[in-house]
């Protein structure tokens, strides 16, 4: 714990000091006129223990205030690097398309002009230019996919609470209750927890888009034992909304499909997701019935893999 | 070589090309057509693309995956499920799907293959004709 300076060790204790020089103050002039020890020696005791229970309150509201605001940060910046893989995919959609009308454009003209040296020289350039913010687009894209796998031996729980705040207002927007059966003394996880929070907040945002009208999300955490017998840990993410038909089920983690209205929606979520647990050596499953819900099983290998 | 090409007819393959973007279907037209190797229809979106390919019965198709209303994958499937056109060989134009990527996708979209935009001429005309029948 950092040490405190004299002016954070006033401001954190200065009720109780106020209180203990009240008390001193008191009991000196009270001294010089009277001879009432005990009555003295009462009202300083509660003085003091008023002093003490206001301050401790004062501290407490303090360090709540602190951590709400440490939470929206983190929150904050995760909800930007989330954003960032939805705006990359968006953007390469929409730059590569002109892209590829440009190139192409380009060839017409050097087939064409071919007998002209000077003007084939500037459609090369053009063509040049175009390839070039295509490679621009193209690192842009593997930044915001094929970030480095940074793993850590860490508790799964504190990473999917996490992930439940960043959705926070949007539960408490849809009116959405989440029930969390966590099993004790689960084993931990070697994973990249930026990457696995990812994974949950995809889940959960798909949960409560299903729930448009209210519901339920749990969240399950269990042990359950691996096919070659290392132990795993099992989660759980269901929900009480819309289901999935059947035949949309095996195409979930498609790149490019999606159960959504929006034409904007590119459909990379619940891929990427797939990715993800594919690179930690786990395993995603999807049980789904229409006006059901639907229930999304991921298993994660436990200790070293 | 132009000289034999002159005495020998040219039998033009067809190529359908299904994709929203007009200027797109525009440019791969007129390129492939300046070949002089093949003839080309365009659509622009799924519904007349499975229409024209069930009516032209194309050598090659080429689809673009992120459409409006209709996807590539879902025009895909309705190819394969028609039995007009299910041995129609597909490649797919996507402009967000990454090179390394395709090798865990090509078992979902059965095996058929991809071109990423933006692509040059030369290798649009490889990729067609190592895959047309």
């Amino acid at each position: 714990m950092p040490k405190l300076s004299l002016r954070q060790q006033i401001e954190k204790n200065g009720l109780l000091l106020i209180a203990v020089m009240m008390v001193g103050i008191y009991w000196a002039f009270d001294y010089i006129s009277s001879g009432h020890y005990l009555t003295r020696t009462l009202i300083a005791v509660l003085v003091i223990v008023y002093g003490f229970f206001i301050q401790t309150l004062i501290n407490s509201r303090k360090a709540a205030i602190e951590e709400t605001q440490r939470t929206q940060k983190q929150l904050a910046q995760s909800e930007k690097l989330a954003a960032l893989g939805a705006v990359a995919a968006g953007v390469a959609h929409e730059v590569k398309n002109p892209l590829a009308i440009i190139v192409q454009g380009v060839e017409f003209l050097k087939t064409a002009l071919r007998d002209n040296a000077r003007l084939l020289d500037v459609t090369e350039r053009i063509e040049k230019s175009a390839l070039r913010a295509d490679n621009i687009v193209k690192g842009l894209l593997s930044y915001s996919r094929e970030i480095a796998l940074k793993m850590e031996e860490m508790d799964i729980a504190p990473v999917i609470d996490e992930a439940l705040t960043f959705v926070d207002h949007q539960l408490r927007q849809k009116r959405i209750n989440v029930k969390k059966q966590y099993a004790p003394g689960l084993p931990k996880i070697i994973m990249d927890c930026d990457q696995i929070k990812q994974v949950f907040t995809n889940l959960f945002t798909n949960a409560i888009e299903a729930m448009p009208g209210g519901g339920i999300l749990g969240i399950r955490l269990e042990q359950a034992g691996g096919d070659n017998g290392q132990a795993s840990v099992k989660v759980v993410v269901s929900d009480t909304g819309e289901g999935i038909p059947e035949d949309r089920i095996r195409r979930i983690f498609d790149p490019f499909f999606t159960t959504k209205e929006s034409e904007r929606n590119t459909g990379l979520g619940l891929s990427i997701t797939k990715g993800i647990i594919d690179k930690h050596r786990g395993a995603i499953e999807i049980e789904s019935e229409p006006g059901r819900g639907t229930r999304v099983v991921i298993s994660l290998p436990a200790g070293l893999v | 070589m132009d000289f034999f090409k002159k005495l020998v007819p040219v039998t033009k393959k067809t190529v359908l090309i299904i994709d929203d973007e007009e200027d797109f279907c525009h440019f791969v037209k007129l390129n492939l057509e300046e070949t002089k190797y093949f003839e080309v229809l365009t659509a622009y979106n799924g519904p007349d693309g499975i229409d024209l390919a069930i009516r032209y019965q194309p050598d090659l198709i080429l689809l673009d995956i992120i459409m409006p209303n209709m996807t590539g994958t879902e025009v895909a499937e309705a190819l394969r499920g028609n039995k007009a056109t299910k041995d129609i060989p597909i490649i797919f134009l996507t402009a967000i799907v990454k090179r390394g990527e395709v090798g865990s996708t090509e078992y979902q979209f059965g095996g058929n293959f991809f071109i990423f935009k933006p692509v040059k001429l030369d290798e649009l005309i490889h990729e067609i004709g190592a895959k047309i029948r």
